[in-house]
């Protein structure tokens, strides 16, 4: 285990060996900071319709307004953070499953592991977003919880496939052959063992969810199915095409979140594959 | 899944509230029993996976006495039209210009990689939108979306021709130019780490010309992306349903918004059944391809019996 320090001068290391990893993660914490300080610098209703009407951008208001008066810089403050919250916690949701399913089906094997990869490949079959149409329809009112539910049930199966590859060619390793004469239970090695092993593996997916997940949720919410009660940036999207921002040319409306969603993915994205050169020695050569 | 929505059908079928109580009445035995629902839950899901074999799936709700499998076989085709045309360019272009950007190197990849990059991350439906802004609203060459009538029937004429092409562009464009990019960077990636590779060096050092290279190269690289196709083709199915329902677009996505909205279960059965069986369909499809362009495959296959 290496200390605190030993830590910090990793990342400084992969910082400045990696400019991906700069450019990523800036553009993220660029929107995180946006999302958590943003209220604070810019403390405007984004609900609170006024009468200036599909103003452009201006000094007062620096993203324009919407059909209904409305602060556009408002909403995506408001709606980045909530986009990267249902992000962050279906995520969570997503990697639990997914290490779960496709953990104790790869180590276990057998019986388990055929049902789990026949469960896993029919829902790889079904396209998500279909089936997320249906699920979010049962729900008259959806809180972000509930999307973050039905996000989180439907996303894992890719994850767990791969889980279960890796550990598939963890299992047959000394190390776990030490565990078993030590007399361990089968889930400690699993859990203490053989997962600890892919921590950067499955750190990557994690980043790579929250991307799966924000764009999930941006669709969702761009065909009226999403949260109710909240505005995300699938919202804003929403919004301007149910009042036909295009109809009244009114780019500021629509190009903003879309724009923050593509970044935000993007610079997961980004994040993801500088993590990958940097475990991955072989793509660290070759680039 | 199947059974919450075979099992959750009906309900709100019986509102029509201009009838008197004893009609309201007998109209609502009369649907209850037309949509089987005085039958248990299993006995429903049983007839459901039954009517599956024979697609049969019952009479719509929101479009009373039409039945489901004519309006999916309405829809699909407008659907489908869309989609393969737009996965089999998108394919070629995004592979062409991928080696393109790995074989040139220099401006031409800096400009591009990124371009490819930001495509193949933004949302279909935000670059739709982007396109009838610029296209229609602003240069006015396309109409502003929305604009097949139900009853649009298809026949030959150059006129209708014109206009369904008029319509179809930028919804084909906007399924298809996130997939282009997809499919470059993956090319991209894999013919820098081809031409790297011994073989190229050796024909390097004879004295081969670049392009012949490039051709060996392109060959090497083709594999992996044709295994990737299936898992694309059931990412581009479901974000052409976002598509279709922000185009107004006839096809099953926005059936399917429409049956979710109006709460007509069996529309929504038969569109969900639809959907998955296309995409099963296109990756069997997809396999038998591979099979066909990597012989080894169908060598591993036979000398397993």
């Amino acid at each position: 285990m290496k200390g605190a320090r030993g830590l910090i001068a990793e990342a400084i290391y992969a910082l400045r060996s990696s400019p991906r990893l700069i450019i990523g993660s800036s553009i993220f914490f660029f929107y995180v900071v946006l999302a958590v300080i943003g209220p604070l610098l810019y403390p405007v209703d984004p609900r609170k319709p006024t009468f200036e009407h599909l103003q452009p951008p201006s000094l007062q208001h620096p993203l324009g307004t919407d059909i209904l008066g409305r602060d556009l810089f408002a909403q995506l403050i408001h709606g980045t953070y909530y986009s990267l919250k249902i992000g962050f916690m279906a995520a969570i949701l997503t990697s639990i499953l997914g290490i779960m399913i496709g953990g104790v089906g790869g180590y276990f094997g057998g019986v388990i592991d055929d049902l789990l990869t026949l469960i896993t490949n029919i829902f790889l079959c079904v396209p998500t977003i279909a089936l997320l149409i249906i699920l979010a329809a049962y729900f008259r009112v959806r809180s972000e919880w509930i999307v973050i539910l039905l996000l989180g049930i439907t996303t894992w199966p890719s994850m767990a496939r791969s889980i279960r590859s890796q550990i598939l060619s963890l299992k047959v390793r000394e190390f776990v052959d030490t565990a078993k004469l030590c007399g361990m239970s089968s889930l400690k090695i699993l859990f203490r063992e053989v997962l600890p092993n892919m921590l950067a593996y499955i750190v990557m997916y994690f980043i790579l969810n929250i991307a799966i997940a924000i764009v999930s949720e941006a669709g969702l919410s761009a065909i009226g199915l999403g949260p109710t009660e909240i505005i995300s940036l699938g919202m804003i999207l929403r919004w301007a095409i149910v009042w036909e921002a295009v109809r009244y040319g009114a780019w500021w409306w629509f190009i903003p979140p879309g724009l923050s969603i593509t970044l935000i993915s993007l610079s997961l994205l980004m994040i993801n594959d500088a993590l990958d050169k940097l475990y991955n020695p072989r793509a660290r050569t070759t680039r | 899944m199947k059974i919450v929505a075979a099992g959750t059908a009906g309900g709100s079928a019986s509102t029509a509230g201009f009838l008197t109580e004893s009609q309201v009445k007998r109209l609502y035995e009369y649907w209850v029993r037309e949509f089987e629902l005085d039958k248990p839950l299993h006995i429903q899901y049983i007839s459901f996976i039954m009517h599956c074999f024979t697609l049969n799936f019952g009479v719509s709700i929101r479009y009373y006495p039409t039945r489901v499998t004519e309006i999916i076989a309405g829809a699909l085709p407008w659907s489908l039209a869309l989609l393969i045309p737009a996965i089999i360019v998108g394919w070629f272009l995004g592979n062409y210009l991928g080696a393109l950007a790995a074989y040139k190197r220099g401006i031409f990849d800096h400009l591009l990689y990124p371009f490819f990059l930001f495509i193949a991350q933004s949302p279909h439906y935000w670059l739709a939108l982007i396109m009838v802004y610029i296209f229609s609203f602003y240069l006015r060459w396309f109409p502003l979306g929305r604009a097949y009538s139900p009853t649009f029937t298809f026949t030959f004429t150059l006129d209708a021709i014109v206009e369904v092409m008029r319509h179809y562009t930028l919804p084909f464009l906007s399924v298809m130019l996130p997939y282009v990019g997809g499919e470059a960077i993956g090319m991209r990636a894999l013919i820098l780490y081809e031409m790297g590779s011994d073989y190229a060096n050796y024909c390097e050092s004879l004295g081969f010309n670049k392009w012949k290279i490039l051709k060996y190269a392109f060959k090497n690289a083709i594999l992996p992306q044709v295994t990737g196709l299936p898992l694309y083709f059931a990412a581009a199915f479901g974000g052409q349903i976002v598509t279709e329902v922000v185009f107004g677009y006839p096809g099953i996505g926005s059936l399917l918004y429409e049956a979710v909205l109006g709460q007509d279960y069996p529309l929504i059965q038969g569109c969900f059944f639809t959907i998955v069986a296309v995409t099963i369909i296109g990756n069997f499809l997809m396999d038998i391809l591979y099979a066909y362009i990597d012989p080894r495959i169908k060598l591993g296959y036979l000398g397993e019996k």
